[in-house]
């Protein structure tokens, strides 16, 4: 890890601020929680999205509305959990701005589901994911 | 990209559209196969003395050409094989049969495409083996009665000629878009001008009047796909969306706003529907719905269903439903195409780092003063620990 560069808490708060004005974070000693409605095209839906960042780990994206699928499909690109994944390991790292890289990969995905939600198939840059079909469908992944 | 609502639709619309166009490389190849062919009849002409010019005609002319539906459809073009011979002189069936002596001999010289040739109803067809397009030729004289690029064309079912003048159609429908072609033409021309392109060909360039008689010419195949006998004619469709054109607007909102005015340029004379020619107004195009009212029925069913069918592009919200639309009115492949074509160029433009938020309510676009960092969807299970 590059602590030299890393960003803090603040500057992270400061830059979500300053980017997406009228957006609120909440924000403690260790972690922060930026939450905005989210539109990556005039044509698409607006969706509630919210982002966790605590400090040493990486940041979590949960699309807070409700995501339709296709029928018999998991979503493409989520975490068990629920969350977003957004990016390879490496691809993120603390020196960078949360405004300027998870937001907009965030943007991508939401932009990327609607397509995929069309036509079925994953449209943005990323692993083949043929390991869904094969993953046990009562695991707890949103 | 960077957009607002129309300028994604128009992307939208645009991708799906040129999906059943005419790919270019094909373009070009249709037209040396019909220069050939072309060279070859005028060569016999000049044989005997005589003139005799051989040019496209319909869509191929006009820059309308939708790909038919099925998995082995082809293109089909039409050429005018006019010959100058006064119409005292000639029969309509020795015309044809010359006509056709004439290909027989050209098959002989064992031409590229390794064509055969069909008998049609009003033309002869040369089927390519190793080409998706067929050439309709259709014998022609000229019209005494008409003007210089008037014709006169063979109809077996018919006794007498049809009169036709593909000539100055193509040029009033080319003039009702003049001013926007020489826009594209000028975008186009500046777009380039850093390469080393010294002209932008005609048939490259696709006005919002010309994508939409092809959306409309789409729509229509799937809707008639199992009533052939009642589908409205191509030249009906043309004609209606040339006239309703206004020559402004994003492809979108002239698809629209076509589709709803072509009705008003219907006329009705004495209980008779008339689509007049525009550059032979004694010609009614809807001849044929005076003896089969059906057809006028139908035309205005389909017309109904389009115009629905087309403002659902808009009705949103959601990418997947505009796409959805498209599929529907459309086809889709073509809808599946205008998904990845747009897709495509947002996956692009992160991976060049062009890609970055531009409003304050995400939107993405390439104007971002914080472009992103590349990045690559994951796709595993567990979400990572460490930072």
């Amino acid at each position: 890890m590059r602590s030299r560069n890393k960003l803090s808490l603040a500057h992270q708060a400061a830059a979500l601020k300053g980017r997406f004005p009228g957006t609120r974070v909440y924000r403690d000693r260790s972690s922060l929680t930026w939450r905005a409605p989210l539109q990556p095209t005039p044509l698409s839906r607006e969706y509630d999205v919210r982002i966790s960042y605590k400090l040493g780990e990486h940041p979590r994206v949960r699309v807070i509305s409700d995501l339709a699928t296709r029928p018999g499909e998991r979503l493409p690109h989520v975490y068990r959990d629920g969350t977003l994944c957004l990016y390879m390991p490496g691809e993120w790292t603390p020196d960078k701005f949360i405004a300027d890289s998870i937001v907009t990969w965030t943007c991508e995905w939401l932009l990327h589901y609607e397509l995929w939600l069309a036509c079925g198939e994953w449209l943005g840059s990323g692993e083949e994911l043929d390991q869904y079909s094969e993953i046990d469908r009562t695991s707890d992944r949103g | 990209m960077n957009g607002k609502p129309n300028r994604d639709l128009d992307r939208l619309l645009e991708a799906a559209i040129q999906s059943f166009d005419i790919p270019e490389h094909l373009y070009a190849l249709a037209v040396r196969r019909y220069e050939a062919a072309g060279r070859w009849l005028t060569g016999r002409a000049e044989l005997r003395g005589m003139t005799r010019e051989v040019y496209p005609q319909g869509s191929f002319r006009l820059g309308t050409v939708v790909r038919p539906l099925g998995d082995k459809a082809q293109y089909d073009i039409d050429m005018v094989d006019r010959r100058d011979i006064d119409k005292t002189s000639i029969s309509q069936a020795k015309l044809k049969a010359d006509v056709g002596d004439d290909l027989k001999a050209y098959l002989v010289t064992g031409p590229e495409g390794q064509p055969y040739l069909e008998d049609g109803k009003r033309c002869w067809t040369l089927l390519y083996r190793t080409d998706p397009f067929h050439m309709d030729v259709l014998p022609a004289i000229p019209d005494p009665d008409g003007n210089t690029n008037s014709i006169l064309l063979t109809d077996r079912d018919v006794r007498a000629w049809q009169h036709s003048n593909p000539i100055d159609y193509a040029a009033w429908f080319h003039q009702t878009m003049v001013e926007e072609f020489s826009r594209m033409r000028d975008l186009k021309l500046a777009e380039m001008a850093a390469g080393d392109v010294e002209d932008v060909p005609d048939w490259t360039i696709k006005t919002t009047l010309q994508r939409s008689v092809q959306a409309l010419k789409r729509h229509r195949d799937l809707c008639f796909l199992d009533r052939e006998e009642h589908k409205p004619a191509s030249i009906i469709v043309t004609t209606l969306a040339a006239r309703s054109y206004r020559g402004e607007g994003s492809l979108y909102e002239v698809l629209g706003d076509v589709t709803k005015r072509m009705h008003s340029f219907i006329e009705c004379r004495e209980g008779v529907w008339w689509i007049p020619n525009p550059v032979q107004p004694e010609e009614n195009f809807a001849d044929r719905w005076r003896e089969r009212p059906q057809l006028a029925d139908a035309f205005f069913d389909w017309l109904e269903r389009a115009r629905a069918d087309f403002i659902a592009f808009g009705s949103g919200p959601g990418l997947d439903k505009a796409i959805g639309a498209l599929s529907r009115s459309l086809g889709d492949e073509p809808g599946q195409v205008a998904a990845k074509s747009f897709g495509s160029e947002f996956t692009a433009a992160n991976q060049t780092r062009r890609l970055g938020v531009v409003s304050a309510v995400g939107a993405l676009g390439t104007t971002s003063r914080y472009p992103a960092p590349r990045h690559t969807f994951h796709g595993d299970d567990a979400f990572p620990k460490q930072a």
